[in-house]
C-alpha cells in the first residue's frame, strides 16, 4: 500500500472559463471559413459603405438639440440621453444582438441559394424615398427605419430572396432601434395609471396596508411618504427589454407560429407584473421603514432589476410548458451557388 | 467582376447619389413660413424680436430675460419673449412666447417642460378649452389648460403655503391655431408636403399660481387677460363665430 501523500491536484478553473476559452479558440477559424463561403462580398460591402456614408453626412435634418448631420450621432445621443434616464438605451444593444443571432444562424444562412436579385432594388428605392420623406419632415425616426430597411435591401441585392427570408429574423429586431420614449406617451401614460391602480389595490385590499392612489400618486393617509409613478417608472424600458427577449426566445426555441405568438404576447403582462412588483417593494418598504428606505429601494441598482426577474422567469416557464423544439444536428453548409 | 455585378453597383450608387443630391437641395432650399405673431428682425441675429404688450387691462409688466441655459440649449434661431404682468391687486401672471426657426425641435411638448421644471401635472384637472377673443372678429382661441398638484412654496420670510399652478398654452403659426401638439405636427407635415414651406410655429403660454380652492377664479382672470392681450401680439386668428358680442366691441 502506497502511503506517500499524493500531490494535490492542480486547481481547476470553473468549467465556464474553459468553454469560453474553447469558443474563443474556435471563433477565428470558423469566422474565416464562413467569410470564404459568403459570395458576392465585392457587391455587398461597397454598397453598404456608400449607404452608411449617406446616413453619416445626410442623415439628420434637425439641427437643434443634437446639432449633427449624422443620423448615427443623433441616435447615439438619444440612446445616452440623461434627461430621460436613457430609456432608449436598449437601442445600443440591438445591433450586437442582431449580429450575434446572425452568427448563431450562420449554418442556415450559408445554406441558402445565393444569387444577385434585382427586385431588391425596389426595396432599396423605397428605403431611399422613406429617408427623403423623413428628412423633409425633420423626423429622424423615419430615417432610422429607412436606414435598416436599406441594409436589408442591400443583402437581398447581393444574396437573393433566400437570404432575405432566412435573415428576416433577427433583422426585424432593428425596429427596436427607433427611440420611442419622447413619443411613447400614448403607451406610458396608461401604463403608469394601470400600474398605480394595481399597486394601490394589492397593497390596500390584499395586504391591508394604508396605501392610496390619486392619479399616478401613491401615498399613505398621513402622507408620511408619497411617490409619483413618473414617466421613468412607467416600465417602458423593462417592457421593451422583456419584449425583445421574448421575441428572441420565441424564434430561437420554437417553430410553430402559435407558440411563438403566445411567448411574445406573454411578455406584455409579465413586464407589467414585474414593474408592479418593483413598485410594491418601494411602497411597502416606505410604509414600514419610511420614505428614506423607500427612496433607497427606488434608487438601488439591484432593486431596479426586479421587473426583469418575474418577467423572464414567466417567459421561460411558459416556454417549458409549451415544450421547446429539439434542435436538428447542424448541417454542413454547401458551397455557394455560382452567380 | 461580372457585368451583372457592375450594373447592380452602378444602379445602386446612382440611386444613392440622386438621393444625396435631393437631400442637399432640400436642405439648401428650405423655405420658412411667416410667423403668426408680431415679430421684427434683430440685427446680426437669426432670432426675431417677439412683441408682447407692456400693458394689458389693469396689468403693467416687466420683461424677463431668457435663461441662459434655455437660450443655449435650443436651436440658435429660436426666438423668445417673456413678460411678468402685475395688476393693482398684486396678482401676477407670466406670459411667454417661444418661436421656432428652421428647426421644429425649438418647441417641445409643454407637459415635458412643466414636468421638467419640477411640477406634477394633475391629468384629471387638465383639459382643452376655448377662450372667446373679440378682435379682429369674434373667434374661439383653442387652448390647453394644465393644472398641477398642490405643492408647498415658501416666501421670502420663510412662510410656507400650498399653491397650484395653472398653465394655459396654445400654438400659433401663420393662419393656423391649435392647442394640440399632435395637430400642430400633422399640420406642419401636411403643409410641408403640399407647399414645401415649413410653418413657423410659436408656442404661447400663460403661467399663474393660486392657493387650492381658487382655481376657478384664477383661471377666469387668466382668460380675461388672454382675450385682451392676444389681439395685441398675435396676427393669426380663427374663423369668425356667431355669438354675443362683447360690450367693448359694441362700443366701437
Amino acid at each position: 500500500m502506497d502511503t506517500e501523500a499524493k500531490p494535490a491536484a492542480p486547481h481547476q478553473p470553473p468549467r465556464i472559463f474553459s468553454e469560453i476559452s474553447e469558443w474563443w479558440q474556435h471563433f477565428p477559424p470558423e469566422f474565416r471559413r464562413c467569410w470564404q463561403l459568403l459570395p458576392n462580398k465585392d457587391v455587398f460591402f461597397p454598397m453598404l459603405i456608400a449607404w452608411l456614408l449617406l446616413f453619416q453626412f445626410l442623415g439628420n435634418a434637425t439641427f437643434g438639440y443634437i446639432d449633427t448631420a449624422s443620423l448615427f450621432w443623433w441616435m447615439k445621443v438619444v440612446y445616452w440621453n440623461p434627461l430621460n434616464s436613457a430609456e432608449d438605451g436598449h437601442g445600443l444593444l440591438i445591433p450586437p444582438l442582431v449580429l450575434a443571432l446572425l452568427w448563431w444562424k450562420r449554418k442556415k444562412l450559408l445554406a441558402v441559394q445565393f444569387r444577385l436579385w434585382w427586385p431588391a432594388m425596389l426595396l432599396l428605392a423605397a428605403a431611399l424615398a422613406l429617408h427623403l420623406f423623413g428628412y423633409l419632415l425633420q423626423q429622424p425616426r423615419i430615417s432610422i427605419v429607412a436606414l435598416f430597411t436599406g441594409i436589408y435591401a442591400l443583402t437581398g441585392l447581393a444574396w437573393g430572396p433566400g437570404w432575405m427570408r432566412a435573415s428576416f429574423f433577427p433583422f426585424f429586431l432593428f425596429i427596436f432601434c427607433v427611440p420611442v420614449t419622447s413619443i411613447g406617451e400614448p403607451v406610458t401614460v396608461p401604463l403608469r395609471e394601470l400600474v398605480t391602480r394595481i399597486v394601490a389595490f394589492v397593497c390596500h385590499h390584499l395586504f391591508r396596508m394604508d396605501v392610496h392612489d390619486e392619479g399616478n400618486l401613491l401615498f399613505n393617509s398621513a402622507r408620511t411618504y408619497q411617490y409619483e409613478v413618473a414617466a421613468a417608472c412607467s416600465g417602458l424600458r423593462s417592457f421593451i427589454a422583456v419584449l425583445v427577449l421574448a421575441i428572441v426566445y420565441a424564434f430561437v426555441c420554437f417553430d410553430k407560429t402559435w407558440k411563438r405568438s403566445l411567448i411574445i404576447l406573454s411578455g406584455v403582462p409579465l413586464a407589467i407584473i414585474g414593474n408592479v412588483i418593483r413598485l410594491m417593494c418601494i411602497v411597502i418598504s416606505a410604509s414600514i421603514w419610511g420614505q428614506r428606505t423607500g427612496n433607497f429601494v427606488h434608487e438601488n441598482f439591484l432593486f431596479s432589476l426586479i421587473p426583469y426577474v418575474p418577467a423572464l422567469l414567466g417567459v421561460i416557464w411558459l416556454g417549458g410548458w409549451l415544450g421547446e423544439k429539439r434542435h436538428a444536428p447542424p448541417s454542413t453548409p454547401t458551397a455557394p451557388q455560382p452567380v | 467582376m461580372t457585368l451583372q455585378k457592375q450594373t447592380i453597383l452602378a444602379v445602386a450608387f446612382a440611386l444613392m447619389g440622386a438621393t444625396a443630391f435631393a437631400l442637399i437641395h432640400m436642405r439648401a432650399n428650405q423655405r420658412l413660413g411667416q410667423p403668426g405673431i408680431k415679430a421684427t428682425p434683430l440685427a446680426d441675429s437669426k432670432r426675431l424680436n417677439v412683441y408682447l404688450p407692456p400693458e394689458v387691462l389693469n396689468y403693467h409688466s416687466v420683461a424677463i430675460p431668457t435663461d441662459t441655459n434655455v437660450f443655449n440649449g435650443l436651436p440658435p434661431d429660436t426666438s423668445f419673449a417673456e413678460r411678468r404682468y402685475f395688476n393693482t391687486n398684486r396678482q401676477w401672471l407670466d406670459c411667454r412666447v417661444v418661436m421656432m426657426g428652421t428647426d421644429r425641435t425649438s418647441i417641445h411638448k409643454p407637459e415635458l417642460c412643466l414636468t421638467g421644471s419640477g411640477y406634477r401635472i394633475n391629468g384629471s384637472d387638465s383639459q382643452s378649452d376655448k377662450i372667446r377673443v373679440d378682435r379682429p372678429h369674434p373667434y374661439d382661441l383653442p387652448v390647453m389648460k394644465l393644472m398641477t398638484y398642490p405643492f408647498e412654496a415658501k416666501n421670502d420670510r420663510g412662510e410656507s403655503r400650498m399653491l397650484r399652478v395653472i398653465y394655459v398654452y396654445w400654438f400659433v403659426a401663420d393662419h393656423d391655431l391649435t392647442e394640440s401638439h399632435w395637430t400642430r405636427m400633422r399640420h406642419m407635415s401636411a403643409h410641408l408636403l403640399k407647399t414645401g414651406e415649413l410653418e413657423r410655429w410659436a408656442y404661447v403660454s400663460c403661467f399663474a399660481v393660486c392657493p387650492p380652492g381658487s382655481e376657478t377664479e384664477t383661471y377666469e382672470r387668466m382668460k380675461k387677460f388672454i382675450a385682451a392681450s392676444v389681439p395685441e401680439f398675435q396676427t393669426a386668428f380663427g374663423e369668425p363665430v356667431a355669438g354675443p358680442v362683447s360690450p367693448r366691441a359694441a362700443l366701437r
